[in-house]
C-alpha cells in the first residue's frame, strides 16, 4: 500500500488535490488538458492494439461476454441500493447508478501503470474490456432513467449518438485498430511518445485530475453520509464482481485486477455529459460528487491494491 | 440603421449541441456562440471539465423571433437546466 502511494502518478495527484484545497492559482490551461486527454486514450488504445495483434481471437470471446454482464449488472445493483437504502428518486438514482456501471480511462491507465510498476503480467488486450464496459452500463443507466424516470428533452437516437461516436470511444477504437493494423517495425517510429512518455503524461493528466478533484470535496457536506459511504462501498462491491468474472474466464492475476477495477470504477466524462442529457432533473452534484470526489481518489490510493489482492488471492 | 432586439442566452454547456440548431429552426438567421465563465445564483461556473462549462449564445433577431426563442427555451430547458435570459434593443448598421 505504501509502495503504492509513493508512486509519481499518485504523488501528482495528491500535488494538484493540495493545490486547489489551498486554492492556489495553479490551474492547467482547457487546451492543454484537451491535447493530454486525447493523448491517454490513444496510447491506451494503441497499446491495446499492439498486444490483441498478438493473441487468438477465440481467448477475448469469455473477457468480453464476462464485461458486458459487469457492465449490465453493476449500474442495475447500483440503482437498487440507491433506491432502496439510500431513498433517492429514480432519476438521480439512475443517473448515479449508470457512473458506477461505466469506466474511467484514467483509473485503468493508473492500473496499467501500477502492475507494469510491480512487473506483474495481464492479458494486453484489456483495453477491449474497457472499451466494450463504457458501452453497456451508460446504456442500462439511460434505459433505467427512460423507463422509471425522465421525459428528457432529448430523443433517444441524440443520446445513442452521444455515447457511441463520443470522442473517447472513437479514440479508444481507432488507436485499436492502428496498433492491431500496424506491424511492430512500423509501430516502434512513434514508440517514443506514445509508450516512453506514456507515464509521464500521465503523471501530468492526473495533476489535472487532482485540482477538479478538490473542485468536488466542497459538495461533500451537501450530498450526505449516505452517498459518501457509497462512493466507497460500492466499488468494493463491483470489485468483487470484476475479481469473480476475470477468475471464471479464466484471466490471470494481473488481468483479474484490471477487469475489477474497471468494474470499480466510475466514469466522470462520458456518464455525466450523458446523463445530464438524459436526465436532465438529476442533480449533477450528486453523481460527480460521488463519481469524482469520493471513488477516483479512492480506487486511485487503496482500490487498485485491494483488488489486486482480491485478485491474487483468487486466481 | 435597423431596430432589432439581441438576445442573450448563458447555459450550460450541454445544451451547446442542440440549442443553436433549433434558434435557427425557429427562424433566426444566426447566432454567435461564446465559452464562458463565471458566477450565479446556481454556482460558480469554475470552467473545468465535468459539466461545469458555460456558454453564452447572442442571437440578434426580429422581437417576434426573439419571443419564440424565449418561449421555447421557457418550456424546454428552463426547468432542469442553469438558464438566464436576457435582451437588449441594438441597432444594426447597414454595411451595404
Amino acid at each position: 500500500m505504501i509502495e503504492n502511494l509513493l508512486d509519481p502518478v499518485i504523488l501528482f495527484f495528491v500535488v494538484g488535490l493540495i493545490a486547489g484545497i489551498l486554492k492556489t492559482d495553479l490551474k492547467l490551461p482547457e487546451p492543454i488538458y484537451e491535447v493530454l486527454s486525447i493523448y491517454l486514450l490513444i496510447a491506451i488504445g494503441l497499446k491495446g492494439g499492439i498486444q490483441l495483434s498478438e493473441v487468438n481471437f477465440e481467448k477475448i470471446v469469455f473477457p468480453t461476454l464476462g464485461t458486458i454482464f459487469i457492465g449490465i449488472i453493476t449500474p442495475i445493483i447500483a440503482y437498487i441500493i440507491l433506491r432502496r437504502v439510500g431513498r433517492f428518486d429514480r432519476a438521480n438514482s439512475a443517473a448515479i447508478a449508470a457512473h458506477y456501471g461505466s469506466v474511467s480511462a484514467v483509473t485503468y491507465a493508473v492500473v496499467i501503470a501500477f502492475l507494469d510498476k510491480f512487473k506483474i503480467s495481464y492479458e494486453g488486450y484489456t483495453t477491449v474490456l474497457l472499451v466494450v464496459l463504457e458501452i453497456p452500463a451508460i446504456a442500462v443507466g439511460i434505459l433505467i432513467a427512460k423507463f422509471k424516470a425522465s421525459k428528457g428533452p432529448f430523443s433517444m437516437s441524440k443520446l445513442i449518438k452521444e455515447v457511441l461516436f463520443g470522442r473517447s470511444i472513437y479514440l479508444l477504437v481507432m488507436g485499436l485498430l492502428i496498433g492491431y493494423v500496424l506491424s511492430p517495425e512500423k509501430i516502434s517510429s512513434i514508440k517514443i511518445l506514445f509508450t516512453d512518455l506514456f507515464k509521464g503524461m500521465l503523471a501530468f493528466f492526473l495533476l489535472e485530475m487532482g485540482l477538479v478533484t478538490s473542485y468536488r470535496l466542497k459538495d461533500l457536506k451537501r450530498v450526505g453520509i449516505f452517498l459518501i459511504a457509497f462512493g466507497v462501498i460500492m466499488p468494493l462491491i463491483s470489485g468483487v464482481i470484476g475479481t469473480l468474472v476475470g477468475w471464471l474466464v479464466g484471466l490471470s492475476v494481473g488481468g483479474t485486477t484490471v477487469l475489477a477495477t474497471l468494474s470499480a470504477s466510475a466514469s466522470y466524462i462520458a456518464a455525466p455529459a450523458a446523463m445530464r442529457i438524459a436526465v436532465p432533473e438529476a442533480n449533477p452534484t450528486f453523481y460527480l460528487t460521488a463519481s469524482l470526489g469520493i471513488t477516483f481518489p479512492f480506487n486511485l490510493i487503496l482500490g487498485i491494491p485491494i483488488y489486486y489482492w482480491m485478485a491474487s488471492i483468487i486466481v | 440603421m435597423k431596430g432589432k432586439k439581441l438576445v442573450n442566452i448563458i447555459t450550460e454547456s450541454t445544451l451547446g449541441s442542440v440549442l443553436p440548431d433549433e434558434i435557427i429552426m425557429l427562424g433566426a438567421s444566426g447566432y454567435t456562440l461564446f465559452e464562458v465563465s463565471g458566477s450565479g445564483k446556481r454556482g460558480k461556473r469554475e470552467g473545468d471539465f465535468t459539466l461545469s462549462q458555460n456558454i453564452k449564445l447572442e442571437i440578434l433577431c426580429e422581437e417576434e423571433i426573439a419571443s419564440k426563442i424565449i418561449e421555447h427555451c421557457k418550456s424546454k430547458y428552463a426547468k432542469h437546466y442553469a438558464m438566464f435570459i436576457f435582451i437588449c434593443d441594438a441597432d444594426v448598421v447597414d454595411l451595404g
